[in-house]
């Protein structure tokens, strides 16, 4: 890939668990700590950069693709908040084409546009959907795009489900110079045996949980603005965990290579997990006190 | 289990469905697949056989699909060119195949084809994806695909007595495929019987609307099975398989068999057969000559298709004394390993190997071989163990094969005529 521009991160994690609020709001305190970064959204639904962007309109480059003309980088970009620079894969409407081809097409569109060569980025975020379905939405983990990943998860079974998975696509290319696991981000946490979950889950693992930020309507209100919780509420404890996530994201180095649970080392895991949250919500573990 | 193949000797299932449509006349294919797909195919059937169609090679419409397409969905550039096809193209029936990538996006071809019924084309299409099947499933589907067009719009016709469809015989993927209906199509018309070959000179749309109307089909390989079974059930036609349809002698049984189905009168068969007898011991009287001075009990091996294995090797045994050492069976379904041999084979073959990879193939056999009757993939094998190669099968380069024949009392004549210069070792 040549010379390498800035840091590159994938973050992945289950559809609808936060991914996009989570990454902009990192892309948004890196902008704010005066770092150079780029956040491009590698999702069909290209939704990712709203809220740096107060939802304004973004050509995506595959719409560029499908137009056929020369693109150009500032057509397909725009400056969001703290100058974070804005980029939406786009992708076929639902039920047609190959999205995940299409994330490989943006990508590879991308580097011919010598995107970041051109803006020498300090930080490169990808925030790519759901779960790891096929080859393309592997694409930013492997040949080198990115050398880091996080996983956005809530303690939901089916949430560490795609985590693992993921894992499993991470454990599959990080030999191969694939990208590495930086950690799981918890979102969404408001259970008491949230987080001990994600550590059990991640100690399992060989990882382990980066951050626990709860679930807070401060995010919810946030977004209904169009804004991040950095821009519409520096000042709540939110944006601080938020801040303090792009802090730990921006300097760590302690990368792994995860160590998948089998499918029915999943299933038993799952099953002793179901019986213990029993014994928290009825107060017999003392532990739960603590959170 | 899983094997690595080393070569190949058969194409696609696009291939074979390709192959097969170029065959009929006023059949119009529409590749909907990546620039190069019907190239490809041109390019290996011209490597002997005669290109033949009207739409063939470069003039197959074809949607060069490109990445656009693919991430996008290529629904709206195959209904552009299914469009713009019917406007140039005149054809009887428009066949839409779609390939690898196009099935891999799951491009809605049914929807694509149904727009220009609606206009009163006549189309049907057929997935066709590369990775499904091979060749003869290419040819065994895309001929469902046929029938299944005539099945209720064919005008009501009443049944023709002595009348057969001929089945099992691949256009353009078997080396004598022409040659072959001709032959077959020759010894029916010596009984009386009229036959419907289907595919090559002269066979268009037309000539399957008359399919329902034989009295019985007549399957000659494997491959043609299915099709009778679903002629038999739309129409109640029944159906003869003959696993060896025969060359010289050997053809008796299938002309007997076909005769008495048919209720032709077994003084007619036997008269004809008894003409063709005495054709073929003309010959090979001519041939005894060569026969002992260049001593023809050779030890051979027979590598093809199932049929003409069958065939070569009951006649190279019974009637020119060869020793088969090594049969190999390269056309069949599934594993390998879990073949069972055919039975008539048994009896005179004792190693009979299942394999389409050349590799493997060139290993199992064994060094006293001193004639190899195979492909041309088998050269190498040949040449590593000091043995002719003699070429029945495809792929191969060596001869535009038109009228080339290996079947029945024509077929068997070819082949001695052919084999005589083995013995000069030209
Ligand atoms: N910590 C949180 N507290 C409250 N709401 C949250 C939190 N995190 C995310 N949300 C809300 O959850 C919803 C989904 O979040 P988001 O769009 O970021 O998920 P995603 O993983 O990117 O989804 P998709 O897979 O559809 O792209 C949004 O409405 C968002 O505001
Ligand atoms: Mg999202």
């Amino acid at each position: 890939m040549g010379e390498k521009f800035g840091r590159h991160i994938a973050i992945y994690g289950k559809g609808g668990i936060g991914k996009s609020t989570t990454t902009s709001n990192i892309s948004a305190a890196l902008a704010e700590a005066g770092y150079k970064v780029i956040q491009i959204g590698c999702d069909p639904k290209s939704d990712s950069t709203n809220t740096l962007r107060g939802n304004a309109y973004l050509p995506t480059v595959l719409d560029s693709m499908r137009s056929g003309k020369k693109v150009h980088l500032a057509d397909i970009s725009a400056k969001g908040y703290g100058g974070v620079l804005c980029i939406e894969s786009g992708g076929p409407v639902p039920g047609v084409g190959c999205a995940g081809r299409g994330i490989n097409a943006a990508v590879s569109l991308l580097q011919e546009l010598k995107l970041f060569a051109e803006y020498k980025p300090d930080y490169v975020l990808y925030d790519v959907l759901g779960d790891v379905v096929c080859g393309g939405f592997a694409v930013p983990i492997r040949d080198g795009i990115t050398d880091r990943a996080y996983v956005v998860s809530s303690s939901d079974f089916m949430a560490v489900y795609a985590a693992n998975n993921l894992f499993k696509a991470i454990s599959k290319y990080a030999p191969a110079g694939g990208a590495r696991l930086g950690g799981i981000i918890g979102n969404g946490l408001s259970a008491g045996y949230s987080k001990m979950l994600l550590d059990d889950f991640t100690n399992r693992t060989g990882t382990k949980t980066v951050e626990y930020i709860p679930r807070s309507l401060v995010v919810s209100q946030s977004e209904l603005y169009g804004k991040t919780v950095i821009e519409a509420n520096p000042h709540d404890k939110h944006a601080d965990i938020y801040r303090r996530l792009a802090r730990y994201i921006a300097q760590n180095d302690d990368l792994t290579i995860p160590a998948p649970l089998s499918v029915s080392e999943l299933r038993d895991w799952a099953k002793i997990w179901g019986d213990r949250i029993f014994d928290y919500e009825t107060g017999i573990v003392a532990e739960s006190a603590n959170i | 289990m899983t094997a690595e193949i080393g070569k190949t000797r058969y194409g696609c299932n696009l291939q074979g469905a390709l192959s097969t449509l170029e065959a009929v006349e006023a059949v119009v294919p529409i590749i909907h697949g990546t620039a190069g797909l019907g190239i490809q195919s041109f390019a290996a059937n011209k490597s002997g056989n005669g290109i033949v169609g009207s739409i063939n090679g470069y003039s197959v419409p074809s949607t060069n699909m490109y990445e656009k397409q693919i991430v996008f969905g290529g629904g709206s550039r195959l209904r552009e060119q299914i469009k713009n096809t019917v406007r140039v193209i005149e054809g009887q029936l428009y066949v839409v195949l779609s390939g690898v990538e196009s099935e891999m996006i799951s491009d809605d071809v049914v929807a694509m084809t149904q727009e220009i019924t609606d206009q009163g084309y006549a189309a049907a299409y057929y997935k066709a994806p590369g990775f499904r099947g091979h060749a003869r499933t290419g040819y065994e589907e895309v001929v469902a695909v046929l029938l299944d067009q005539i099945a209720g719009k064919a005008p009501k016709q009443e049944r023709e007595t002595k009348s057969v469809n001929i089945f099992g015989i691949i256009p353009q993927q078997d080396l004598y495929w022409q040659g072959n209906l001709r032959e077959i199509q020759r010894i029916m018309g010596s009984l009386g019987v009229k036959t419907n070959r289907l595919f090559g000179d002269g066979e268009d749309w037309q000539s399957w609307q008359s399919v329902p109307a034989a009295a019985l089909n007549v399957v000659v390989s494997k491959w043609g099975v299915k099709a009778a079974e679903n002629l038999r059930s739309t129409y109640g036609t029944p159906y003869v398989f003959i696993e060896n349809p025969g060359l010289g002698p050997d053809t008796d049984n299938f002309v007997e068999i076909v005769g008495e189905q048919l209720g032709i009168s077994k003084n007619v068969v036997d008269n004809f057969l008894y003409s063709e007898k005495k054709k073929f011991d003309y010959v090979i009287r001519q041939f005894a000559e060569y026969y002992y001075s260049y001593d023809f009990r050779r030890k051979i091996s027979v590598i093809g298709e199932e049929s003409k294995v069958i065939r070569y090797g009951e006649f190279l045994k019974k009637y020119l004394g060869m020793q088969i050492k090594t049969a190999v069976i390269t056309d069949y379904e599934g594993d390998s390993q879990e073949q069972q041999p055919v039975k008539s084979l048994e009896k005179i073959i004792s190693d009979i190997v299942y394999s389409d990879d050349t590799e493997r193939i060139e290993e199992k056999l064994g060094p006293d071989n001193e004639i190899i009757f195979g492909s041309e993939l088998e050269a190498g094998a040949a040449a590593r163990l000091n043995a002719e190669l003699f070429v029945i099968g495809n792929p191969q380069n060596r001869e535009l094969a038109v009228s080339g024949v290996d079947i029945g009392y024509a077929g068997a004549i070819a082949l001695i005529e052919k084999i005589s210069r083995i013995g000069r070792g030209i």
